[in-house]
């Protein structure tokens, strides 16, 4: 009698119920079987937004109203992609007052997102609690600086375009209105504390325990000659790509994917994925940083970090931060009201297009005009639609790192990995029922 | 007690009974009106909550998912930290709701958590059923909408002084 060996095929199932997209709701799968994973996937099944229509045929100063409803926390960054994009095609040129407001404008936003993300949403992993509520009660101090932090930069973003959420200033060709040199420099105390606690945020954050992860990531952002990237430069990559910010479609695409309601961004020379926002940005352009930032990012002892584990992000935020504050002290002590905050301008048909930073990376427009001033056509591409596929390719690699470990606390690993994207999707990773399921 | 009493006024107003609460403080009477500092937030931001003197009570209105349609639900806000704690003491997740934006009874309980306090004051919510961008209010809606301003009302009223208006 024979004896028949049957094999055991150990494979696991690990499912995350609601992540959300780019300001919405999505979802992980993960499958590995004898060790291997055979399946990742950010499932995205938020209800498709149509952004991209609402703006059909309508004029560019109706755009930039429309596009910064597309996210309640970055509204700067789609607001300027698109006011940028339109006076490039229209060959206008701003003050260069209204220029330095719009950095200024830049720097309240990136400072409410990082400030947000590090504290409320990303740092009780890292401290070993569920939520920020949680880390309230032990850490007040912290919590309370970084609403403080959070507040400095929702008052610029305020005082520049007239409300902390969805601002209305930012018109084609400047500035509905520019303010006044008092108003800015009523913020300069609240600016200079929150500089000192982004501080020593980067020294909190270098603190932390960071995950083992290791890969080498291709990383894309702007890059400038004079400045950190926000709303100028060119889009560069750490192998080469270097590309007018106009022309992202020159090397990447978006493809629809199969259980995603999101476009996913690829690039067209086949290489794969690609890591946008600050962990790129740091990479590519750290020796533009605010001199106090390179400094805290040079103490931090972890600039290679950042590029190498997704999980210290955390750090390169930080530096951001840091870097947001500094510079917006420095436009504030500098800042002169433009003589003409709003410059006419003439629409002529054609192609608009431009990249900017938002806090979570590079965000992509392109709009067809056609002769009567009316958009035909649009396409927006968000950093996290970008930042997916490596998600995915991320998860791959953490899911090794977390097989081994209690059901808890693969789901701590997982989650934490995913909200080092500040993916617009923290939130909901934050209350994911993740399962697993033995073979 | 001198000053108005805030009133926080979430929702959106272009995404069908997610517009009730900007549709009801419209119909506040002029003297309400005159106690009321109206304040439309979108989400409720805890720093506004934090601003706030401590023990100074505040009116948050809002649509409420779960709800029927057109039911007007009023609670404490000590109410609702009491329940966002109790869920997360359980292990229960949040409803979602937005990235980078933490529920409304969450903020609460950041609030109550950074001021050793729940935040003084009252919840006035009205049940919706349809949250589409470019949707109307709902008929339900539609028809509790005077007795969701009178809820509001009588919120500012209990959170102020005697009112003789």
């Amino acid at each position: 009698m024979s004896t028949a060996t049957k094999k055991v095929v150990d494979e696991r199932l690990y499912e995350v119920g609601e992540l959300t997209r780019v300001e919405g709701e999505g979802s992980l799968r993960l499958r590995v079987r004898d060790g291997e994973v055979v399946e990742a996937r950010l499932g995205i099944f938020e209800t498709p937004r149509y952004f991209e229509q609402l703006v059909v045929g309508r004029t560019p100063d109706d755009v930039i109203d429309i596009v910064a409803r597309i996210c309640g926390i970055c509204p700067v960054a789609y607001q300027m992609s698109a006011s940028h994009a339109f006076e490039d095609l229209f060959g206008v040129r701003i003050d260069p007052s209204s220029r330095a407001l719009r950095r200024l404008f830049y720097c309240g936003e990136w400072i409410e997102s990082h400030a947000l993300h590090i504290y409320l949403l990303h740092a009780p992993d890292f401290l070993g609690y569920p939520s920020a509520i949680h880390m309230a009660a032990d850490h007040r101090p912290l919590v309370e600086q970084a609403l403080r932090m959070k507040k400095a930069g929702n008052q610029l973003v305020k005082s520049l375009g007239g409300r902390p959420i969805h601002p209305v200033s930012v018109r084609v060709g400047g500035w509905s209105r520019a303010p006044r040199a008092g108003e800015l420099k009523e913020q300069r105390a609240a600016l200079a504390e929150g500089l000192a606690f982004a501080r020593e945020t980067v020294k909190i954050v270098s603190g932390f325990t960071m995950p083992a992860f290791a890969r080498e990531p291709r990383v894309v952002s702007l890059r400038h000659a004079a400045e950190y990237p926000f709303n100028d430069g060119r889009i560069v990559s750490s192998d080469g790509i270097d590309l007018a910010p106009s022309a992202w479609r020159d090397a990447f695409t978006e493809v629809q994917v199969e259980g995603s309601n999101a476009l996913h961004a690829r690039s067209l020379d086949g290489k794969g994925p690609y890591l946008v926002g600050p962990a790129a940005r740091v990479t590519l352009a750290a020796e533009q940083l605010h001199p106090l930032a390179r400094e805290a990012l040079a103490a931090s002892g972890h600039a290679d970090l950042v590029r190498t584990n997704m999980y210290a992000s955390i750090v390169a935020r930080a530096v951001e931060l840091v870097h947001a504050f500094a510079e917006a002290i420095d436009l504030i002590d500098a800042y002169r009201p433009p003589a003409e905050p709003l410059v006419a301008w003439q629409s002529r048909p054609g192609v608009a297009a431009w990249a900017t930073e938002a806090p979570r990376g590079l965000l992509f427009h392109r709009y067809e005009v056609d002769e009567a001033g009316r958009i035909r056509h649009a396409q927006i591409v968000p950093p996290t639609s970008q930042n997916q596929a490596a998600i995915e390719a991320d998860l791959v690699v953490a899911a090794k790192e977390v097989l081994d470990l209690p059901h808890e606390a693969a789901t701590h690993r997982l989650e934490q990995m995913i909200r080092s994207y500040d993916p617009c999707i923290s939130c909901a990773t934050h209350f994911l029922d993740l399962s697993i399921e033995d073979a | 007690m001198t000053g108005q009493i805030p009133v926080f006024v979430c929702g959106e107003p272009a995404r069908g009974d997610d517009a009730a609460a900007f549709a009801a403080v419209g119909l506040l009477p002029p003297a309400v009106r005159a106690r009321a500092s109206i304040v439309p937030v979108g989400g409720l931001d805890v720093l506004l909550l934090l601003d706030l003197p401590p023990g100074e009570p505040c009116v948050v209105v809002d649509a409420v998912a779960g709800l029927p349609p057109g039911e007007i639900w009023v609670r404490p806000l000590a109410a609702l930290v009491d329940r966002a704690q109790a869920l997360t003491g359980a292990g229960r997740a949040p409803e979602p709701r937005s990235s980078h934006e933490l529920p409304l009874d969450q903020v609460l309980a950041l609030a109550a958590a950074l001021r050793d306090a729940p935040p003084a004051g009252t919840f006035v919510g009205i049940g919706g059923s349809c949250w589409e961008a470019g949707a109307p209010l709902s008929a339900p809606v539609v028809v509790a909408l005077p007795a969701f301003a009178a809820a509001i009302a009588a919120a500012v009223d209990a959170a102020g002084e005697p009112y003789f208006g």
